[in-house]
């Protein structure tokens, strides 16, 4: 099949100059709205429940918990750490502009309003016995006790809640929800004895936005240093995730610079060694900028926002993109008839290849890789559009010195030549055999998502440590109940709360602060016998010197009301930014989350769950490592389903089933002896492993495709390969350096694969050269 | 949850604030002085009167009775008219109930442990505290104190403390209408507090005694 090099080349130049008009578009809008560069950890975890209602529960807890950081401030003295925490409140409130101290005063306002405007409905199981069990003096003995004393704590007016009944409910569901701050306390840290205040903050914006990030931890910086200098003694500890998400920003921060560098410096190296001109740097300069930049500003406007580990393996391209100048150059070099229609051919297979590699990672169901996917995707299209449109132009004058490559790439192919066949599939054998004994005849695998990370062990150390201070609930596990009907919710939590009572405390959601509907209405019943004609409750206050308007009020009040229940919706909803997702209602299905107090025996807690009807229990990271590892295996099976589809690319391309099933030889072996060889060394599999190996496949279909395509300049092909693989080699081998194990999973599976793929190119080129010869 | 220790804190502060204030007040000028009128001795005993003025009520709630203050186990304040009540606030952090029949019950959670802390605070006569958290300002006939911090603010008002000769007598002003007003008599000052002493001074709640007393 021959191209017409000339309509070639028109579709390539419009395809360029529409590219360059979205460019143009997306560079516009990118400069008026900014850069934005995401660093939330969170989209590298997949979606772990099927509900999209609870998928949206959870990312809103997860962005509650994203925007949430606690400053510990601890000194040996007590007055001294006082003065220093006053003095840390102040400071916090000059930033006010990108974080505040977390005040609740406002949500409990809310929420005493609620219950003052229906206080006939809130009555906790006490005082429900204390009103069906009680006598008439009894209770006002009580009431009276609470009136005068000073202990009991009054939260609704004594007009409203003359027996403080409604008032002993908001305290309890207050107390349920923790006070967002001022907790002190002594406690000993390394040995020494010390008191500590914890200061609870907010972000006042998205602060996973690595601007605002590096703002943020300037200014906590800031004033930890001014706090410090003022009292010597004092010392900080940091929890949230806000910490980690820095710290991870920071170690991507240190690996884009060093991939991008490192990748450049070998680029440029190479180039000059082999072509010994500035000008041959040109033309991969230009495709790897205008390539990059193209993928980043369409990326900022379909994103909103670029993940920085985008960024990472956006900085490992160059080592790809640089392949099409290479070959562009190797070609020209050795120009022949009908050398442009193959190159072409060659090119633009390889870049279908590479396209199909890359956007594998689309299929992996991770938000991040996702983006690297249409970012790879991009770049490498326009990349070679610009190779493909610019080359003819930049080639001039560009001469090769690479007489010492062909001579090398020449004697390994004489080598390999004599390898007889039978040889080759024993020493395959042989090698694949001694590296599943190493492996154990095991394939290793970790699905869990610490996995991906490799968390500061200083942050770790501090997170443990705020968290034993501050910590009443169990971080990232949960109980979601479910039901169509409000009553039936309420149910389930008390089968799941009374089945639990023997091994743990109250489970807190959403009956703490708001009765059921039965509940209510029983409460509503009750309180007859305080505000009804004659009730008890009147009588009081009057005995008690009430004024006559406020008793009438109350008994009018009570005899206009009605036992309507409350529904908890609206309440959370107006909260949802602050408060967990306690009730969430949609297309008639309640969902409730249910809190677990730290010392619950979760492994019974997950066994009653189990048993009961509605009732889930939802461990973040057990369910993220489910979702991970079913996703390893879908990635497993699109693998196998990407190579059926190059399969049949290649039997369309050659009409030939023994040609197909030829090349199709390499990248097999390529693909098994990257897992035998990372099993063999001990590292599990992870979903980034997995999804490096259809990169693998892309650019070990690459050099084969130009094995076959070019084969009337072997020699030249295979150098340009040689000098190809080089170039990936570098930049994914300084993708495996990287900090994240995510990361250097990905590079490392690479680096081994693109070795074979190299190895099996050469092979498979040897394999040609001795049955032409 | 610091609007509730606040509006607790109204309660106590009077309370604690009396504790230390006596009539030399009269002759503070400024808020530097006033920790030269705080209490140098570690143990206290003495009687108050409390009116409560709340929003509703024709008239002022009023109660009566007594505390002890040990610098080195904490502070009892015992009702004694027209209901009978006694809270124990240990310097540990344990706090204390106990009712009219004497049952003792537990007092939990970071209102009342805060609520401990700071009376503990303000009736060992720690004038460093009280200027940490309260502007002082000398007035003609009483010293007024009003919180710095914008959230008690919301809670408190002011405080005022009038010398009423051999008495002093504390206004806490704080929203809503409501007051109380303290008057504090009969203040002694003890070298120790013993079983026996507490006993004496609380024949009635001897196991306030011995539960503040208790190790």
């Amino acid at each position: 099949m021959m191209i017409d090099v000339r309509t070639y080349k028109f579709y390539v130049n419009a395809l360029l100059v529409l590219f360059l008009i979205v460019a143009v578009g997306c560079a516009w809008s990118v400069l008026n709205k900014g850069i934005k560069i995401n660093t939330d950890l969170k989209n590298l975890s997949p979606a772990i429940a099927q509900d999209p209602v609870i998928n949206d529960a959870l990312d809103n807890m997860s962005r509650l918990a994203a925007s949430q950081f606690i400053l510990v401030l601890t000194h040996p003295d007590e007055t001294e750490l006082e003065d220093a925490s006053d003095a840390l409140r102040e400071k916090i409130a000059e930033h006010e502009k990108i974080f505040h101290l977390v005040d609740r005063s406002d949500i409990f306002a809310d929420y005493l309003a609620e219950l003052e405007r229906s206080p006939f409905n809130f009555l906790d199981s006490q005082a429900q016995a204390a009103l069906q069990t009680q006598s008439d003096q009894q209770l006002q003995q009580t009431a009276r006790a609470r009136l005068y004393g000073s202990s009991a704590v009054r939260l609704i007016p004594p007009t409203i809640d003359p027996f403080g009944y409604t008032s002993d409910f908001a305290l309890q569901a207050m107390t349920s929800l923790g006070e967002g701050g001022d907790a002190t306390g002594a406690t000993t840290i390394d040995g020494e004895e010390v008191f500590f205040a914890v200061h609870n903050l907010m972000l006042a914006s998205g602060a996973l936005d690595m601007g605002s990030q590096e703002q943020v931890v300037t200014a906590v910086q800031q004033l930890e240093a001014e706090i410090q200098r003022d009292y010597s003694e004092a010392k900080f500890f940091h929890s949230g995730i806000f910490f980690f998400a820095a710290d991870a920003a920071q170690s991507s921060k240190k690996d884009i610079g060093l991939i991008s560098t490192g990748s450049a410096i070998g680029v440029i190296l190479l180039m000059l060694l082999i072509f010994r001109s500035v000008k041959a740097l040109l033309l991969p300069a230009l495709s790897i900028a205008a390539g990059t930049a193209f993928a980043f500003v369409v990326c900022q406007v379909l994103f909103g926002t670029l993940h920085i580990f985008t960024l990472i393996f956006g900085a490992s391209l160059i080592g790809v993109v640089v392949d099409y100048a290479l070959h562009y150059f190797y070609f020209h070099s050795h120009r022949e008839a009908g050398a442009d229609s193959r190159l072409f051919r060659a090119l633009l297979l390889s870049l279908i290849t590479s396209v199909i590699g890359y956007s594998a990672l689309s299929w992996s169901g991770l938000d991040a890789l996702k983006q690297v996917a249409v970012f790879s995707g991009l770049g490498l299209i326009f990349s070679w559009l610009v190779v493909i449109s610019l080359g003819p132009f930049l080639v001039r004058g560009v001469t090769l010195h690479d007489a010492w490559l062909n001579v090398g790439v020449r004697h390994t192919l004489d080598f390999l030549a004599r390898i007889k066949s039978l040889i080759w599939l024993i020493g395959v054998a042989v090698i694949g055999l001694v590296l599943m004994t190493l492996g154990q005849f095991q394939i290793p695998s970790n699905d869990s998502p610490r996995a991906l990370f490799s968390p500061n062990a200083q942050l770790i150390k501090e997170e443990q440590l705020v968290n034993s201070l501050t910590g009443s609930n169990e971080p990232g596990s949960f109980v979601i109940v479910r039901s169509a009907d409000s009553q039936e919710v309420y149910q389930r939590i008390e089968q799941l709360e009374q089945q639990l009572a023997a091994t743990t405390g109250s489970l807190i959601g959403v009956h703490n602060f708001f009765p059921s509907p039965e509940n209510a209405a029983r409460a509503f019943e009750l309180n007859q016998r305080l505000y009804a004609d004659n009730g008890i409750a009147l009588e009081f206050m009057r005995n008690q010197g009430f004024t006559k308007e406020s008793i009438e009020q109350l008994q009018d009040t009570y005899r206009k009301s009605e036992s309507q229940w409350l529904s908890p919706a609206d309440f959370f909803a107006r909260h949802a930014d602050q408060l967990p997702a306690l009730w969430l209602e949609h297309e008639q299905q309640i969902s409730t989350f249910l809190l677990i107090p730290k010392a619950t025996d979760l492994a019974q807690l997950k066994e009653i769950a189990a048993e009961l009807d509605g009732v889930s229990y939802i461990s973040v990271v057990e369910e993220t490592t489910r979702a991970l590892q079913q996703l390893r295996h879908s990635a497993l099976t699109l693998l196998l389903v990407a190579f059926a589809l190059i399969a049949a690319l290649m039997m369309l391309r050659f009409r030939s089933l023994r040609m197909t099933l030829k090349v199709l030889t390499v990248p097999f072996l390529t693909l098994t002896g990257t897992v035998l060889l990372l099993s063999a060394l001990h590292i599990p599999m992870t979903l980034f492993h997995v999804m490096a190996l259809f990169l693998v496949l892309g650019l070990g279909m690459d050099y084969i495709i130009f094995v076959i395509e070019m084969q009337n300049n072997p020699q030249q092909t295979l150098s340009a390969i040689v000098l190809s693989a080089l170039t990936s080699l570098l930049s994914f081998g300084l993708l495996a350096a990287s900090d994240l194990p995510a990361v250097s999973g990905f590079g490392l599976t690479v680096l081994i694969g693109n070795c074979l793929n190299l190895i099996g190119s050469l092979v498979l080129a040897s394999r040609r050269q001795h049955s032409h010869a | 949850m610091i609007h509730i220790s606040h509006r607790i804190l109204v309660g106590m502060t009077l309370s604690l604030i009396s504790l230390f204030s006596s009539t030399a007040l009269v002759a503070q000028e400024d808020a530097d002085a006033l920790r030269d009128y705080l209490p140098s001795g570690c143990h206290h005993s003495g009687q108050y009167l409390q009116h409560k003025t709340l929003a509703g009520l024709a008239h002022p709630l009023v109660t009566q009775g007594m505390f002890i203050y040990a610098c080195d186990h904490g502070l009892i304040w015992h009702t004694g008219e027209p209901i009978t009540e006694t809270a124990i606030y240990k310097i540990s952090g344990q706090h204390f109930l106990l009712s009219e029949s004497d049952q003792l019950k537990p007092m939990t959670g970071r209102v009342h442990q805060s609520l401990g802390t700071l009376l503990n605070h303000l009736i060992g006569g720690d004038s460093a505290y009280l200027e940490r958290h309260f502007h002082a300002a000398a007035e003609t006939d009483h010293l007024r104190l009003t919180p710095k911090n914008k959230r008690l603010k919301k809670f408190i008002q002011y405080i005022s403390i009038h010398p009423q000769g051999d008495k002093v007598a504390i206004e806490l002003q704080h929203a809503a209408g409501e007051s109380t007003y303290i008057t504090i008599s009969d203040r002694q000052i003890h070298t120790s507090l013993t079983q026996d002493l507490c006993a004496q001074l609380l024949p009635s709640k001897s196991l306030a005694c011995d539960t503040l007393l208790a190790e």
